[in-house]
């Protein structure tokens, strides 16, 4: 037998512990299942990132190209594990300073061009029936969301009103896309299951 | 009839029910047809007006949850990539466990059947943590260093020919194409890259994103889009491949029937119960 049937067998099987809690919640198969995946998924995310990532920055640049100026964004990093250390905790927050402080900053600088870009399109020619709907559907979840203003009469009250309604059906939408999604992703597990594994489906 | 008892069915018998209604179109397709949407076309003609030999970043940002409904868009642009002689630069950002082994998996099934050769036609250079933004700051105009000079299983990108023609998406790269189920998404990728250079990007994503994708697609800053297993089959269908896309698309429908219907018998119990009360 092959690496790939091998690997196949393994994922019907993996699956139909998975699917166990359908029928009994949370029972052994399931949980063993789960514990399966969690603990090869972090033993990989270990070693792919020494792999990768770790590996090449400390022997290659580092060691073999000398640019240990790596060793001042090292540090600032390892600085987030003082989290473990009773009254040292503070000091983790230096990481998280800079982590969130540059990814504000740097998504604050590239952003308004393509946040504009979608408020410019919304201002659209009201020539056909969708145009309409969307420019309506616009102005109305503005207003829904217009929480500083009084909403108890006129044009705020109704136009709130269906701006709600608007909003349902969006999240209508959303959830019926979900459901879809998820049927596909069993389709794709039955695939592994009679496809891959028994070859019972061409 | 009791009316209100619909609303109390077993839920594992409507397990079993939709089980059933996805596996018997599968032993036995009942061939039901697929219109192709606007923005899968979209998606195709970014790809086919590109210039032959054209270079092309595929992301496949995925991990085991979502990887039924996106591997077989990674399958189909590679065979549309590689028809038009194309160079694929691929990345996996989202999961490290499965992301870069599917997107190898994929890619170099239909790289040998095409006979397209892995470092000189495509290359996977795999996952890096934290992408968005610092790696996607990098790739910009060093890709190499970006990706701390290896690819997806350590080997040194200097060794690989593509590498030393693709040193950066600035200069040398003409079209991104992602999948996408969560971060980095069409937002970041939009932008820290597209957008600041200039490049189409496109591409497709699990229909759990969907609606929250439209208004980059209404902007036209996402040209086009492949929304799920459907989209994918859209797509197949364009390219006249047949793969698990199409293959899937029975049961799917089927399936939604029957959610369709369990949703009208449910609707049916409440309002007799309401009446009742």
């Amino acid at each position: 037998m092959t690496l790939e049937q091998w690997g196949n067998i393994t994922a019907t099987i993996c699956i139909i512990m998975a699917w166990s809690y359908l029928y009994k919640g949370e029972n052994p198969l399931y949980t063993f299942a789960e514990h399966i995946l969690v603990a090869i998924a972090t033993a990989y995310g270990i070693a792919y990132t020494w792999e990768t990532q770790l590996k090449p920055r400390v022997m290659t640049d580092m060691v073999k190209n000398g640019k240990w100026s790596l060793l001042i964004p090292a540090i600032i990093g390892i600085l987030i594990y003082a989290w473990f250390f009773k009254g040292y905790e503070w000091i983790a927050r230096l990481t998280m300073a800079f982590w969130i402080g540059h990814g504000a900053g740097y998504a604050l600088a590239f952003n308004p061009p393509v946040f504009l870009k979608q408020v410019f399109d919304s201002f659209i020619r009201l020539n056909s029936f969708n145009n309409i709907v969307y420019f309506l559907v616009v102005i109305t979840a503005l207003m829904y969301f217009a929480f500083t203003l009084r909403k108890d009469r006129g044009i705020l009250k109704y136009g709130s009103q269906f701006g709600r309604y608007a909003l349902m059906v969006a999240f209508g939408s959303a959830y019926g896309s979900i459901t879809m999604a998820y049927l596909s992703l069993i389709i794709g597990q039955l695939q592994i299951i009679f496809k891959d594994t028994l070859h019972l489906v061409k | 009839m009791n009316w209100q008892k619909l609303q109390w069915i077993d839920v594992r018998i409507l397990y079993v029910i939709i089980l059933l209604c996805l596996l018997i179109p599968m032993f036995k397709p009942i061939g039901l047809p697929v219109s192709i949407s606007e923005n899968t076309r979209k998606v195709f003609e970014a790809i086919e007006s590109l210039p032959d030999g054209s270079v092309i970043w595929v992301s496949h940002d995925t991990g085991p949850g979502n990887a039924p409904e996106l591997n077989p868009m990674i399958s189909a642009v590679a065979r549309q990539a590689f028809r038009k002689n194309c160079k694929i630069i691929a990345t996996s950002f989202f999961n490290e466990m499965v992301g870069p082994a599917l997107t190898q998996e994929y890619i170099e099934s239909v790289a040998k059947e095409m006979g397209k050769e892995y470092g000189v036609d495509w290359i996977n250079l795999g996952y890096r943590v934290n992408a968005s933004p610092a790696i996607l700051q990098l790739l910009i105009d060093d890709i190499n260093k970006a990706m701390s000079g290896v690819d997806w299983k350590g080997e040194p990108l200097d060794k690989f020919p593509i590498m030393k023609e693709v040193k950066s998406i600035r200069n040398d790269v003409d079209l991104i194409f992602v999948t996408t189920v969560g971060t980095p998404g069409y937002g970041d990728w939009m932008t820290y890259v597209a957008e600041p250079l200039g490049k189409p990007l496109t591409g497709g994503a699990s229909l759990t994103m969907y609606s929250g994708l439209q208004q980059y697609i209404r902007s036209g800053q996402l040209k086009g889009f492949l929304g799920g297993l459907r989209g994918a089959a859209e797509y197949e269908q364009l390219l006249k491949a047949p793969g698990k896309g199409l293959a899937g698309m029975d049961a799917q429908s089927l399936g939604h029937l029957t959610v369709i219907i369990f949703l009208i018998l449910g609707n049916i119990g409440y309002f007799a119960s309401r009446k009742k009360a």
